[in-house]
């Protein structure tokens, strides 16, 4: 039994849109994967599926052996399963700590050991508690929308491209949050623009390219891989 | 001196009149905030309000306190059963569409008002105190009290949304219903709630304005004009904005009266919604 | 009955007038005008005016009051048009409440409350049924003509420009003045053929008064544009007679129920209105005779995380 298996999924926004045409992805315990592929490629719908943003027309969606295709997106977070969307991914007219408030919602009873652990591990969250979301920086807009996932102790984190937008530095600061959480036993699978970036932290990656499978493999073998190297890093 | 005292006269009943039109303001706002929907039968709630305290006060005599919650009850339930009824099944085609099936869903209630209560006008019954003057400046004690169930009214939508969890997650759903419902909330449910407590409190501005003028089936729809300027002039969605909106409001209206025949006084409504949208596309408090 | 019948099928063409207008307005371009009232009592109370105090001929005074009704709608445009949705709703039905208060209170010009009676009307010398007959043919004779006329804008480039503007908010965002003078032109002529559907209905009633601005032909109009379709010339004319047959027959069903008073049955019919109103958007929410689909469909937005389809 797989920590979480997207088998033969197909998926869409309208009726007759179909972005992902049967896509397979196994993610297990305590990994680090990575989703690339080229714009439009449909790794961004992916994990919206396996988030419960977009219903699936065909194919299953399993989580430790439970099937949760088509379910709605809190039940899906209530399944320890949290979501970080690439954009709108805080709320903006609350305070910082309102935010937090709001995203232990599923597990209120931990909130203010959480909210200990999550202000040790990001004081420029601590700092501004009061300040309204909406004015921090990308970066910080981003730590938070972290933080907010932590709050209910996921045991699947999908991010959908927590870098992009982000300065070099930031960007490489969220990968190390990324790898740390991580370590704490929090299982990441996450779609990224950069891809040798994504590749180094991760342990597997998958590429999509026009809503299929195209290669998947450890991110080692990928990285040395001459032809994926030439697509995804420009490298002649 | 003559003057002062008359503006300061006109400034003092144009903020309890602009308290009242608050109520009804922030409902119509609160509303917009949580489900991006005007609302147009926020007037029927107003008269189901007015009609609510009839009953309860003019028919079982029963006190204003008692006249005021069961107006945000029943007018709160009316808003939450119409809504899921008629409004809901059509949120699927856009707001706009949602907005003009108010407009016939306002005309189904108050016609329901009609069937029931008939055309005629009715009235309270009530106590007439002796004005208070301060410096010059009269105040019924009536109206004073109205504004204090206003303020009340308020202040406790404002400590709910500020305070409480329940308040804190009718925000996030109005900020971003997808998150929210990522984070565990249902956006249906704070839906459910944020229409049954706009409509109660459209029921309760339903009430105040019982309380100064009569109550009939259309009532609604003749302050509607004012109360729509207020939400536009604070913003829609903004729920401190529809109270500055409904001051602001209430005060040029009755100093429209030193330049303007009473009759056009509610045109300062309108005039206040094209001011508002050229120079404070975003309402006077610019958010959103 | 014969005489019941002309009036019926009259009120459908001067309500057919209304549809058409509303149509080139928010059938096809998209602007939500809750002040339509504005225009039709405009063409109204102006050829009353005229015939009555200035003694022109009927014929004159629905030419004026049609032009006033479309000087209206441009002049609507100017301050108005920029405003998106809701905002528009909002300020159309504001703009509509305030012709009412001066319809009501500048009693030297339109009499007030009392209304202005004894308007000339067309065709009067003839009596009775021949009256009724005559001014039938001449409403259904200006339906048609409108009719046509809206339905070649319709299928004309400068209709296509306008349910592009419809359909895609970019276009009216980023083509901005361009788009300005299309929309003007729009609600000029929607508030035209709303004006002569004012003035048509005062010469046949030979009466107007601020009764006119009663929010319950608001919601007929909308309901004939809905049933008929949305962008659909030919719907909006069918639904206009549907409904007027609709709200005709509700006196019927009022009346087999014994013992209610006037103002109950009164209420029935308006209820029977809004639920039919509700339950036709519900259930055909592009009408019974939807727009021929040729139109541009914009690409589903793939980072709007839940299909949110643009409608209104």
């Amino acid at each position: 039994m797989s920590f979480l298996k997207v088998d033969q999924v197909v998926a869409g926004y309208g009726a007759h849109d179909e972005i992902l045409k049967k896509v397979d992805m196994v993610v297990e315990p305590g990994e680090i994967v990575s989703i690339l592929g080229p714009n439009g490629a449909g790794k961004s719908t992916l994990l919206k599926t396996v988030a419960g943003l977009v219903a699936p027309r065909s194919g299953t969606v399993e989580f430790v052996g439970a099937d949760i295709a088509g379910l709605r997106p809190r039940d899906v977070s209530r399944r320890g399963i949290v979501f970080v969307p690439q954009e709108h991914n805080i709320f903006a007219s609350l305070s910082i700590e309102e935010n937090l408030e709001i995203a232990s919602y599923l597990d209120k009873a931990e909130y203010r050991t959480r909210l200990a652990q999550v202000y040790a591990r990001m004081p420029e969250l601590a700092d501004r508690r009061r300040l309204t979301a909406g004015a921090l920086s990308g970066g910080q807009r981003q730590s938070l929308a972290m933080a907010m996932a932590l709050m209910v102790g996921p045991r699947l984190m999908l991010l959908d491209e927590p870098t992009a937008g982000l300065s070099p530095a930031a960007a490489e600061k969220l990968f190390a949050l990324v790898r740390a959480i991580r370590d704490d036993g929090v299982t990441i699978a996450m779609v990224e623009q950069n891809a040798l970036r994504s590749l180094m932290v991760s342990d597997r990656a998958y590429i999509l390219v026009d809503g299929r499978n195209a290669r998947s493999g450890s991110a080692q073998e990928l990285i040395n891989d001459a032809e994926i190297r030439q697509i995804f890093l420009g490298e002649k | 001196m003559e003057l002062l005292t008359e503006i300061m006269q006109l400034v003092v009943n144009g903020l309890m009149a602009g308290a009242i039109l608050a109520v009804p303001a922030i409902a119509f706002s609160l509303i917009f905030a949580v489900l991006q929907i005007s609302n147009f039968s926020v007037a029927a709630h107003i008269a189901i309000g007015a009609y609510t305290t009839y009953v309860v006060n003019a028919l079982f005599g029963l006190p204003e306190a008692a006249a005021v919650v069961c107006a945000f009850l029943v007018s709160g339930s009316v808003g939450v059963v119409s809504d899921h009824l008629a409004l809901k099944p059509l949120r699927t085609y856009g707001p706009l569409t949602v907005a003009i099936a108010s407009m016939a869903l306002n005309l189904v209630l108050e016609n329901l008002i009609r069937f029931g209560f008939g055309n005629a006008v009715q009235a309270l019954d009530l106590p007439v105190y002796r004005n208070w003057v301060f410096a010059g400046v009269h105040v019924a004690p009536q109206q004073f009290f109205n504004f204090l169930i206003a303020a009340g009214a308020m202040v406790a939508l404002f400590c709910l949304l500020t305070f409480t969890s329940i308040g804190k997650q009718m925000r996030a759903v109005a900020d971003n219903p997808t998150l929210a419902d990522i984070k565990g909330i249902s956006p249906e449910q704070i839906s459910r709630l944020a229409v049954f407590i706009g409509m109660g409190l459209a029921g309760v501005g339903g009430v105040l304005i019982a309380l100064e003028a009569a109550i009939e089936p259309n009532m609604g729809f003749r302050v509607i004009l004012p109360v729509f300027a207020a939400a536009v002039l604070g913003g829609l969605g903004n729920i401190p904005g529809a109270v500055a909106g409904a001051l602001i409001i209430g005060v040029a209206e009755e100093l429209s009266l030193l330049a303007l025949p009473v009759a056009y006084r509610s045109a300062v409504g309108f005039i206040a919604i094209i001011v508002a949208l050229l120079f404070f596309p975003r309402g006077i408090l610019g958010k959103r | 009955m014969t005489t019941y019948v002309l009036s019926v099928l009259t009120f459908g063409s001067i309500y057919a007038l209304l549809a058409l207008g509303l149509n080139l307005m928010w059938g096809m371009t998209g602007m939500v005008n809750l002040g339509i009232l504005g225009y039709y009592a405009i063409g109204g109370y102006v050829s009353a005016l005229l015939t009555v105090k200035l003694g022109l001929p009927v014929f004159a005074g629905m030419l004026v009051g049609t032009l006033a009704a479309a000087l209206l709608g441009a002049a609507t445009c100017v301050g108005l048009v920029k405003l998106r949705d809701d905002y528009l709703a909002i300020a159309t039905l504001g703009f509509a409440q305030v012709m009412a208060l001066i319809a009501q209170n500048e009693i030297w010009l339109t009499n007030g409350t009392d209304g202005i009676g004894q308007v000339p009307r067309l065709g009067d010398e003839l009596q009775g049924q021949s009256f009724g007959i005559l001014y039938l043919l001449i409403c259904l004779l200006i339906v048609a003509l409108v009719f046509v006329g809206t339905e070649v804008l319709r299928r004309s480039p400068f209709g296509r420009v306008l349910r592009a503007v419809r359909d895609d908010s970019m276009v009216a965002a980023t083509a901005g003045k361009y788009v300005f003078g299309y929309q003007m032109k729009a609600l000029a002529v929607g508030g035209g053929i709303m004006g002569l559907a004012g003035a048509s209905y005062v010469h046949y009633i030979g009466f107007i008064s601020p009764e006119v601005f009663q929010p319950q032909l608001l919601i007929y109009i909308f309901l004939a544009l809905i049933l008929g379709g949305r962008g659909n010339n030919l719907g909006a004319v069918a639904g206009a007679f549907f409904v007027v047959i609709i709200v005709e027959g509700t006196r019927f069903i009022a009346e087999i129920v014994p013992s209610l008073s006037a103002v109950q049955i009164g209420a029935i019919r308006q209820l029977i209105i809004g639920i039919g109103f509700i339950v036709v958007l519900q259930n055909w929410p592009r009408g019974l005779i939807p727009e021929p689909l040729r139109r541009y469909r914009p690409p589903a937005d793939p980072a709007a995380g839940q299909g949110s389809e643009r409608a209104g």
